[in-house]
């Protein structure tokens, strides 16, 4: 288990069974931690827990709504650069580092950096799309903690968020990397088109081998942020159902993790059932950009996460990101939104999607598509 | 933690960190694009949590822990030594 002292007391990370467990400064005095400067006066500054490094920009699929506007001839850092910027992370005392691109098969190098992100101390994980999978490439994801396949559903499903039909694709990789006893999950994207069928991907998922679903909000990003993402992002009454959704489909897989991103909690505000103090208690994570998350883009800038732009701070200066005005602006809550501020899922969801918030409206929050927030500017504008 | 306590300790300790473990964030994340977490747990009732936590508990007593210290510009990450490598 690794430890990090925080101002409230310290994180601890597990590995089995795998779980970030938060602790008061008591509990982490039991453990035998002492906070340090953390437990001052005037605490440094938290680092992320979590980084994602776009190992590549690289991708020949061509998804439609891809939010890196990753192609054919995209940039792929050499080693050394991505070796760096995994020091740089564990330096910073991040825990787990979440490898994507472009498509990071693509490099060769896949698996020794996999290797070097855990002999640094970081746990290794990576989302592929399961496209062109060879031996080669499944000894390589072999050699991470879990391995995530891009998967919106079967056939048709699948073409509607990325504009081909390579489902079979990743089927085959799903369960090819189940077969090697690797755990797999599975990310599938939530459209107006694909919301209906979710059971039956998350269904077939768990059939071919899969662990957990991360289901993933549609963002306006990269080649998505276009008139397009209006048509393609979920429509009131969906987003509204989230909850009621996420609960049946609990109890018809039994077993099977059901993970949502951070761009979906501000959807649960409409679901009175969900008690705001287990959202907390377990862990669930709103925005964290800049915050409990950081990303590096291919060519080494820090953003505060995969859908939003780059600072031009790199990612070597990963121990100096408090300092700079971009990232701050990504960190903290969304501000002057009064649907947010008696809503008890604010602490936790911290003013939904800026990504989304920046390219309807221009600011950095409130999400506009929150429950929430729609009903109180229609109220407003009733008023 | 610098030793492994005994089971009888162990179990000890982990009752006196009941009271103390606010949050337990469940399962490896491997998405790259966005922070997930975990929600079945919101839907499964008191017990399941309830386990959940009596398991964090139990777990954070079984291996010494290793502190990851609060970044400073000296310091070297685990494996960045030459000598790790």
């Amino acid at each position: 288990m690794r430890a990090r002292a925080e101002p409230w007391g310290a994180w601890v990370k597990l590995d089995d069974p795998p779980m970030l467990v938060g602790v008061d400064r008591d509990g982490a005095r039991l453990l035998g931690l002492d906070g340090g400067a953390r437990w001052s006066d005037s605490p440094p500054p938290s680092p992320p827990l979590e980084a994602h490094v776009a190992v590549t920009s690289r991708c020949g699929a061509g998804c439609e709504g891809c939010y890196l506007d990753a192609t054919p001839d995209g940039l792929e850092p050499p080693s050394a650069a991505i070796e760096a910027r995994l020091v740089a992370i564990a330096r910073a005392g991040a825990f787990t580092v979440a490898f994507g691109g472009g498509e990071p098969t693509t490099r060769r190098d896949l698996g020794e950096l996999a290797d070097r992100a855990r002999a640094l101390g970081l746990q290794p994980v990576v989302t592929t799309s399961g496209l062109g999978l060879t031996a080669k490439k499944l000894d390589a994801l072999a050699r991470f903690d879990q391995v995530n396949v891009s998967y919106d559903g079967e056939g048709a499903r699948y073409a509607e968020v990325r504009g081909f039909d390579a489902a079979a694709e990743a089927e085959a990789a799903v369960r090819a990397l189940a077969d090697r006893g690797v755990p797999v999950g599975v990310n599938v994207v939530l459209t107006r088109a694909t919301f209906a069928h979710l059971a039956g991907a998350l269904a077939r998922a768990r059939a071919l081998g899969a662990r957990e679903a991360q289901l993933l909000r549609y963002k306006p990003a990269g080649r998505a942020a276009s008139l397009t993402y209006l048509d393609r992002r979920l429509t009131r009454s969906q987003a509204s159902s989230l909850g009621p959704t996420l609960r049946r489909l609990a109890a018809e897989l039994p077993g099977f993790g059901l993970r949502i991103d951070c761009a979906l909690v501000p959807f649960l505000s409409a679901d009175p059932s969900i008690a705001p103090g287990d959202l907390a208690r377990f862990g669930v994570f709103g925005c964290e950009a800049s915050a409990a998350l950081v990303a590096v883009r291919a060519d080494g800038r820090l953003a505060p996460c995969s859908f939003a732009p780059p600072s031009e701070l790199g990612a070597e200066a990963l121990d100096a990101m408090e300092a700079d005005g971009h990232l701050a602006a990504w960190r903290g809550p969304a501000s002057g939104a009064s649907a947010c501020g008696d809503c008890p899922l604010g602490a936790v969801c911290r003013g939904g999607c800026k990504v989304v918030a920046r390219f309807t409206t221009g600011a950095l929050g409130p999400d506009p598509e929150c429950p929430r927030v729609v009903a109180a500017r229609a109220r407003e504008e009733g008023a | 933690m610098s030793d492994l306590p005994a089971p009888d300790e162990r179990a000890r300790l982990a009752a006196a960190l009941a009271a103390h473990v606010r949050v337990v964030r469940p399962g490896t994340s491997a998405n790259c694009s966005s922070i997930g977490s975990v929600v079945d747990m919101l839907f499964a009732g008191g017990v399941v949590g309830g386990a959940l936590f009596a398991a964090a508990c139990a777990a954070l007593t079984a291996d010494p822990a290793e502190r990851r210290e609060a970044p400073d510009r000296d310091d070297e990450a685990p494996g960045e030594r030459e000598d790790d490598r």
